[in-house]
């Protein structure tokens, strides 16, 4: 676990040192800050136009840098050889995965809180301060941007760099409709079709389980018990990527 | 590690979307049950577009919410209904897109329709006190049909009028639709015709605005559907029919829902002021008595005095039974 823990470090040194991470997180601010233009509204519209925008902006600009951060961990290393230290190391390729596993968590988990500090300090301004659902919301959005990254760094153990980013952007779209590509299921008689859609659809990751924003800025309460099994939903998707991870790295010829 | 180890981590990673799939199975459940599920509904022509906003549908809504605000401001009215449309499908528990729908409709658009006609009546009758006597006698069909839609507007309007009950606005569609088959025949008389025009317009305005009001109520009904377990839309519409429609009738039927839910004194006041206006004057007693220790006890000690004493606590009520203010 130490071992990891190095790698992890090192990962997280090595993301902050990239100029994407500071104008992603730029871009992201100014989205976040301009919500506060729509004063025009009435408070309780700009309220939840600051929320929506907020929350948005976390998400995407999130996976963006969840989806940039794992693709520079594999290959990045590769690229500069730097893999071939690493590996004659005591360091096991499971420590290398598991390592960048958590530094690119690290970065997000700091871009998540960054971004929800400047949220929440918005929301003072308008004299509405945060309540427990927005922090539910906040917590289920970071579980999904470190399922998204590990899932491109999953690919990134065997894919291209061109490839893994496609795929990724894809499955994060994808990966939020599903269940309306299971209510499109649930009408079709075709055996075959509805039973590799079944497969598809507990295959793909269901991303639309974290989304809840769209239902905390009109007021709906989410229990514990959901944030629960989504948080639970997460975490085994993530032990699927990382071991899928683990096991395309010892195939690969580094 | 062997191949055979890296074959079990495999198996073990395939072996886990069992799990995961009877854990999706509870979550969709859970998102039934705390109502967090999406409800896109996927129109024709707006499928992709839907897909894509997947994650994102409220700054999808917040979008379009500006662009209502911005046709509102341009007085372009028909241009909002699709709009407050998609942004209620977008996020169909969004409470204020139905209530400011609905006010929009039956409150704003209503009287902004209903403006235009102040001009024309004004320009109808200098147009009348400038022609000539014989003009004049040839007007008088005109010039009534004329006063019975101002009447008819009046009654809906004004404080002590009748108001738009639903029961009765199949019978006001029916005048209106009559005065302007009347006023056809008048269409190719050379003089007449330009006065027959401005009456047809004015009743085409009187139309107009039944259409807006039912339009907003209507809209509040089908946002009621989306969240039925919570007081503020049953409210809204409870006080459109109170209000604008002095419809007492279905004003207390939604009043009475509102109320079962948690809500604030002032439904529970309303509430009181409906049944009393749909001569139900027990009920009413029975409400303001509710209210003896809340935030409007005072007013509910001189209601109850009122109405046991003199039959009438509410203005409208007692002018109408005579009484004074």
């Amino acid at each position: 676990m130490k071992k990891s823990w190095i790698i992890a470090l090192n990962t997280f040194n090595e993301s902050l040192r990239k100029k994407t991470f500071y104008i992603l997180l730029v871009v992201a601010l100014v989205v976040i800050g301009a919500s506060r233009f729509f004063s025009f509204l009435a408070a309780e519209d700009e309220l939840k136009m600051i929320k929506d925008v907020s929350f948005s902006t976390i998400e995407f600009f999130g996976a963006l840098i969840a989806i940039f951060t794992a693709l520079a961990a594999v290959s990045g290393e590769i690229e500069k050889r730097t893999i071939y230290t690493l590996l004659s190391k005591p360091i096991t390729r499971n420590n290398f995965i598991i390592g960048k596993l958590i530094g690119q968590s690290l970065i997000i988990l700091l871009n998540v809180l960054l971004m929800s500090i400047f949220f929440i300090v918005l929301l003072f301004i308008k004299k509405s301060p945060p309540d427990v659902q927005e922090f539910k919301t906040i917590f289920l959005l970071f579980v999904e941007l470190i399922l998204v990254g590990s899932i491109t760094l999953a690919v990134a153990t065997f894919a291209t760099d061109a490839f893994n980013l496609i795929f990724s952007f894809f499955l994060y779209i994808v990966g939020h409709l599903t269940s309306y590509g299971q209510q499109l299921l649930e009408r079709t008689e075709n055996f075959i079709v509805k039973r590799l859609g079944g497969l598809l659809y507990t295959t793909i990751p269901n991303y639309e389980n974290f989304n809840i924003k769209d239902k905390v800025v009109v007021g709906v309460d989410v229990s514990w018990k959901y944030v629960g099994q989504t948080t639970l939903y997460g975490i085994i998707y993530i032990t699927i990527a990382v071991l899928i991870g683990i096991y395309f790295f010892h195939k690969r010829e580094v | 590690m062997n191949r055979k180890k890296n074959l079990i981590v495999l198996f073990v990673a395939l072996f886990l979307f069992i799990p995961l799939g009877l854990l999706q199975v509870k979550i969709n459940y859970t998102r039934t049950l705390e109502d967090l599920e999406g409800r896109l509904l996927l129109m024709p022509g707006q499928v992709a577009g839907s897909l894509v906003l997947g994650g994102f549908r409220g700054i999808a809504a917040d979008l379009l919410w500006l662009n209502i605000e911005d046709f509102w401001h341009k007085g372009q009215h028909y241009k909002m209904l699709p709009l407050l449309d998609s942004v209620s499908w977008l996020q169909p528990q969004y409470i204020t897109v139905w209530a400011i729908g609905g006010w929009h409709m039956a409150y704003n658009i209503y009287a902004n329709v209903g403006g235009k006609s102040d001009e024309l009546e004004k320009q109808l009758n200098e147009k009348i006190q400038g022609a000539g006597r014989g003009l004049q006698n040839a007007l008088k069909p005109i010039v009534k049909i004329s006063g019975e839609i101002h009447e008819l507007k009046e009654n809906c309007d004004s404080y002590n009028g009748r108001g738009m009950p639903e029961k009765d606005m199949p019978g006001l569609i029916a005048r209106l639709d009559n005065y302007k088959t009347s006023l056809e025949v008048f269409q190719k008389k050379g003089d007449i015709q330009p006065f027959a025009e401005t009456v047809m317009k004015l009743a085409d305005i009187a139309r107009e605005q039944l259409f807006w009001y039912t339009k907003g109520v209507t809209f509040l009904k089908k946002g009621v559907s989306y969240n039925p377990e919570k007081y503020d839309l049953y409210f809204e519409l409870g006080w459109t029919y109170f209000h604008k429609g002095k419809d007492y009738a279905n004003a207390t039927r939604y009043l009475e829902k509102a109320v079962r839910f948690p809500h604030p004194a002032y439904v529970d006041n309303v509430l009181a002021h409906a049944y009393e206006l749909n001569d139900e004057p027990d009920k009413a007693l029975k409400e303001w008595e509710k209210q003896l220790n809340g935030g409007f006890s005072s007013i509910a000690e001189r209601a109850i005095h009122a109405i046991k004493t003199e039959g009438a606590f509410n203005p409208r009520k007692r002018r109408m039974l005579g009484l004074g203010d």
